[in-house]
């Protein structure tokens, strides 16, 4: 569209014609030219790059890619930096069946949830969807973890996935009790 | 309206020359008649850059996988996933320089 409006715009330059031998040819040479002018390489530097060059850069594209992986991997392997501290959650007793809170653990950036769950007593998790990392919340009438965010929902007993767009679990949040305080000690990803 | 009959023939063109198998030596089939020459030699280096350029599309993938369980938390699968990029780039080095050095044995 811009070349167009610009070969209006000039009227000495060379403009295609529709019919005949040489207006075909004219064209020819015009969008040549064209081409040329966009892209000004010689003939005789198109060959800077050759098969065997593609070849090398690949191979070594490849070796960077394997070492890439390997640094991940060894990154994966080393301990975390930060001692996670035991948070007090709550007293025991405190929360009644059904009930949840939200607390925050390891630190002010990330927050757990704690459930008492009818049969099964207290239990936490990471408050972080799987999904796209929206806070679930707890309801009690069908003991799930909701994600409003994406319709994400997880059993509130085990943390899995139940339904919606998340496929992994919800990370657990080990609990402790000392002298009838409730402690969230340790995130276990999963 | 009447169909045309098809004649059977043996090939799909007839005026094709006859199909013969390649002749063996004792690896396997020899390659092409000009494999030595240039066209022979651009086209062995073309199937090179194509089977380095998928294995470097599979080893992209991989990074990929491998940043995301590590970002997730999950740091049990990355020794295997490093280990099959390990294989990629193995199998690339063959790639690359194992047909090379055949054809300079010839």
């Amino acid at each position: 569209m811009e070349h167009e409006m610009q070969a209006q715009e000039q009227p000495g330059r060379e403009m295609p014609s529709p019919a005949g031998p040489q207006g075909t040819g004219r064209t020819r040479r015009s969008d040549q030219e064209e081409w040329r002018a966009e892209f000004p390489y010689p003939w005789s530097e198109d060959e800077i790059v050759t098969r065997r060059d593609t070849l090398r850069f690949l191979l070594a594209g490849s070796g960077a890619l394997f070492l890439g992986t390997g640094v991940l991997a060894i990154v994966g392997t080393l301990p975390s930096g930060a001692q996670v501290k035991a948070v007090p959650v709550a007293r025991v007793g405190e929360l009644a069946e059904n009930e949840w809170r939200v607390f925050e653990f390891p630190d002010q950036y990330a927050q757990g949830i704690l459930i008492n769950l009818p049969g099964k007593g207290l239990v936490a998790y990471s408050d972080v969807c799987t999904h796209l990392s929206c806070a679930v919340t707890y309801q009690g009438a069908s003991k799930q973890l909701y994600c409003p965010c994406h319709e994400g929902f997880f059993d509130a007993a085990t943390g899995n996935v139940l339904a919606g767009p998340p496929t992994r679990p919800l990370p657990l949040i080990e609990l402790a009790v000392q002298d009838g305080i409730i402690y969230a000690v340790k995130v276990v990803p999963r | 309206m009447r169909q045309p009959r098809i004649q059977p023939t043996p090939g799909a063109n007839p005026d094709d020359p006859p199909v013969q198998r390649p002749p063996q030596e004792p690896h396997g089939p020899r390659p092409g008649p000009n494999y030595l020459g240039i066209p022979g030699r651009t086209a062995i280096v073309q199937g090179q850059v194509f089977l380095v350029a998928a294995i470097v599309i599979v080893q992209l993938r991989l990074i990929t996988d491998a940043l995301y369980e590590l970002l997730s938390g999950r740091a049990s699968l990355l020794g295997w996933v490093t280990l099959v990029s390990g294989l990629g780039f193995v199998l690339a080095l063959v790639v690359t320089f194992w047909p090379r050095r055949r054809i300079e044995e010839r």
